[in-house]
């Protein structure tokens, strides 16, 4: 088994791909900052002894991801590809930076998907794969905060949805998480009002589910609650939310 | 490029960091940028003094890190310096690929942060790098104070006014050679992890303390011990080379018999920050060991009966010090590894002790409890049969599975006074310290002795002798009696354990740990600006 973790340098990246290699498979670590891959990289491969390759791509510019994805990945068969890549920024809101901004959807969006069209051509060629990408709560309705976040992970899940569409009957299965909060250093400092979640439960659930969840998931599962209630809220009280 | 001698047989470190600093001053103002000094003297301790010179005076002429190499030549250290003048300054940081993207931010919180044994509480200001490039976000902030599991009794992972660096992110295993059991981690690991990595391939750590949560970094600024130190020695005897990250002198790898590395073993945090280190483990025998007991009368007979116990594993005691009769009565507890087949221990949980929300709502540890206690305890261990299989987890982290013991102290916590007394008066300590609790009927809740061996320097715990724990809780009568037991310390020559005890006073410590002095300087000496703090560096005026 061969896999790919893109965005492998910290947090849910990291956390996956040692729960991949923890089963066995063999990982392509992708990320930006090549010294922190090679960190990653020491230690899934002295704790479990697999066959580790790191990619230094940079998803601030999508083409290329894809292309330097599309090259790395031409060694072998590609059977799971995650894709928890993502940044975000500080005075993420409509009246925010714009460079900013567009920093943020390149990465998040754009590097989403052309990661994934790389992925998901192997795949369909092979006939078989997994792909998983990672959206978050965030996007589950905009608000004035997290405004450009929340806007590329909803192009995330509809980006998601069509790749599922258009790769049934390949033999490439689709599923997307819907993240909740998580104990990462983006959450770190925050006061947030529900708990945020341990990021190694939440990898070893995923890389557990991988041959059988597909479509739009949740991760912590109660949050597909949490998720429900916040959509049904009337606009005059969501508006109103500090969270 | 040209040899300059600077001088020769120079043993002094600042005599040799201030010729160092005008050679470069005088190459910086004739327009030389490149040049050959040749120095002759310890290469270890001239490489300290000459990062010093090299980098203040970086700061100073806001140059670029001249870049150093040093190297030997005919028994002399050769350092070639490359001085170019630049706009803005940076040390030297840990290696990263991405300098031309924009850092990853490096949140940080507000939290209160108390130390283990409830005696010191701080409004503290927290981040925890988890990227190589989070090292220059610290470069420029200060003062620093490091965190690792937050366990150490007395508040040495505290800081007043610091940033505190939560180290815990900071976990990988950066290499695991498991045919010679060389691990090298980053030093936020725990103990814990390491034992999951290490034992199933045949190895364990030999020195460490009892509580699996504490982290690798800890125990080397600790320098700690654990129930087989005088076997063992400290934990700095498994260290062979460390990484060490300070803001102005960027990462310096240390390896066993640099000075730094000796300052930095037992330093207490306060020489940086401590990135990853190479650890020497040690071959698993078997995964069960057979804990033997054996009765101690009274406190005056412990060191025979440790001494008796020493070619075992460990050799620890556990006495009663709230009976009325023979005080300090009870057990000495050796171990040898089992014989039969390996077999690992099945439950590996233990209870995760927060330091932050450690106790019950209150103290049920008044004196008729712990005499209570101590008396249920002293039956058990007694009369319990003298040899009992243990799994290695219990072995290895004798206190993973107490925490009810601490949580029974309530929120303000407990009293620890740790000694080592020389083993010419300490049987005569013993009893004095058994006379001093029967007259005050002091709430003595634990009573704990082990043998030592070893050699101490700077403010380390080491050395000959025995040493003594007691506890109490954190209430007057508690108080009240540590300040006495460091009265009999200092009567019988004892050495205080500074990471244990919140108590000790800076003349306490000045009068019985004979290394403070030089700590103090060859801190001052490696880091005039004193980044790193803590409230019991403060304290102890360290």
């Amino acid at each position: 088994m061969r896999s790919l973790v893109v965005g492998a340098t910290a947090g849910l990246g990291r956390s996956l791909a040692s729960h991949l290699a923890a089963r066995g498979s063999n990982v392509v670590l992708a990320g930006r900052d090549e010294a922190d891959l090679q960190r990653v990289a020491s230690d899934v491969r002295a704790r479990y002894g697999v066959s580790v390759e790191v990619v230094i791509a940079d998803a601030s510019v999508p083409i290329d991801l894809g292309t330097t994805l599309t090259r790395a990945l031409a060694g072998g068969p590609i059977d799971v590809a995650m894709l928890p890549l993502g940044i975000s920024i500080e005075g993420d809101s409509v009246d925010g930076d714009p460079k900013r901004a567009v920093e943020l959807v390149t990465v998040n969006l754009l590097g989403t998907i052309t990661a994934s069209m790389a992925v998901a051509n192997i795949m369909r060629t092979q006939g078989h794969g997994v792909i998983i990408g990672f959206s978050s709560i965030a996007a589950t309705r905009g608000r004035a905060r997290n405004a450009a976040y929340a806007a590329a992970k909803r192009g995330v899940e509809s980006w998601f949805e069509s790749l599922r569409s258009d790769l049934v009957g390949s033999g490439v299965g689709v599923a997307w998480y819907v993240l909740g909060y998580l104990a990462t250093n983006l959450s770190y400092g925050q006061h947030l009002p529900l708990p945020a979640a341990d990021v190694d439960r939440v990898a070893s659930r995923i890389v557990r589910q991988i041959g059988s969840a597909r479509g739009r998931q949740f991760a912590p599962s109660w949050w597909r609650i949490v998720a429900g209630l916040i959509r049904h809220l009337p606009f005059g009280v969501f508006r109103r939310l500090k969270t | 490029m040209d040899m300059l001698p600077v001088a020769s047989n120079v043993a002094e470190p600042l005599t040799t960091a201030r010729r160092i600093d005008h050679l470069i001053q005088a190459w910086t103002a004739r327009g030389l940028h490149r040049r050959h000094a040749a120095v002759r003297g310890r290469p270890s301790l001239l490489s300290i003094s000459i990062r010093s010179a090299v980098t203040s005076r970086r700061r100073q002429a806001r140059c670029d890190e001249p870049s150093m190499a040093l190297s030997t030549l005919d028994g002399a250290l050769c350092v070639c310096c490359v001085v170019v003048p630049m706009p803005e300054s940076q040390p030297r940081l840990p290696a990263s690929g991405a300098s031309a993207s924009r850092p990853p931010p490096l949140p940080t919180a507000q939290m209160r942060l108390t130390s283990f044994d409830g005696s010191t509480s701080v409004e503290a200001s927290t981040c925890r790098p988890d990227r190589g490039r989070h090292w220059a976000a610290l470069a420029a902030r200060g003062p620093l104070t490091i965190r690792g599991g937050g366990y150490s009794y007395a508040p040495a992972s505290l800081g007043s006014e610091s940033l505190h660096i939560d180290m815990r992110a900071w976990r990988g295993v950066v290499d695991f050679d498991r045919t010679t059991g060389i691990l090298e981690v980053e030093a936020g690991m725990s103990l814990g992890e390491v034992h999951r990595l290490a034992s199933p391939a045949g190895w364990h750590l030999p020195s460490q303390p009892g509580y699996p949560e504490i982290t690798v970094g800890g125990c080397i600024a600790g320098d700690v011990h654990g129930k087989n130190q005088h076997l063992a020695g400290n934990f700095r005897h498994c260290v062979r080379a460390i990484d060490l990250w300070h803001p102005d002198h960027g990462v310096l790898h240390l390896t066993k018999g640099d000075d730094l590395f000796e300052l930095t073993s037992g330093g207490l945090g306060l020489t940086g920050v401590i990135l990853s280190a190479v650890l020497q483990l040690e071959r698993l025998v078997s995964h069960t060991v057979v804990v033997t007991t054996s009765p101690i009368e009274d406190a005056v007979s412990t060191p025979l009966a440790l001494r008796a116990g020493s070619a075992s594993l460990f050799s620890y005691t556990w006495q009663n010090f709230t009976c009325r009769s023979r005080v300090g009565r009870g057990v000495v507890y050796g171990a040898e590894y089992s014989q039969e087949a390996l077999c690992v221990q099945k439950d590996q949980r233990y209870t995760t002790l927060n330091p932050q929300k450690r106790g019950w709502p209150v103290n049920v540890m008044g004196y008729p409890t712990i005499a209570a206690l101590n008396a249920v305890y002293e039956l058990s261990q007694r009369f319990g049969g003298d040899r009992r299989p243990v799994g290695l987890l219990d072995f290895l982290f004798p206190a993973a599975r107490k925490a009810t013991y601490f949580k029974m102290f309530g929120r303000r916590g407990f009293h620890e006074a740790q000694a080592l007394i020389p083993h010419l008066h300490a049987a005569d300590y013993l009893g004095a310290l058994a006379e001093l609790a029967r007259a005050r009927r002091a709430p003595v809740a634990l009573a704990s002795c082990k043998l030592f061996s070893g050699a101490s320097k700077f403010v380390r715990f080491d050395g000959e002798g025995i040493v003594v724990a007691v506890n109490a809780p954190r209430d007057d009568r508690g108080a009240d009696f540590v300040a006495n037991v460091h009265r009999l310390m200092l009567e019988h020559h004892g050495r205080p354990n500074l990471l244990k005890d919140s108590l000790l006073a800076a003349d306490t410590v000045a009068a019985s740990v004979c290394g403070v002095d030089d700590f103090r300087a060859a801190l001052l000496d490696f880091d005039p600006a004193r980044r790193f703090r803590s409230v019991l560096a403060d304290r102890l005026g360290l």
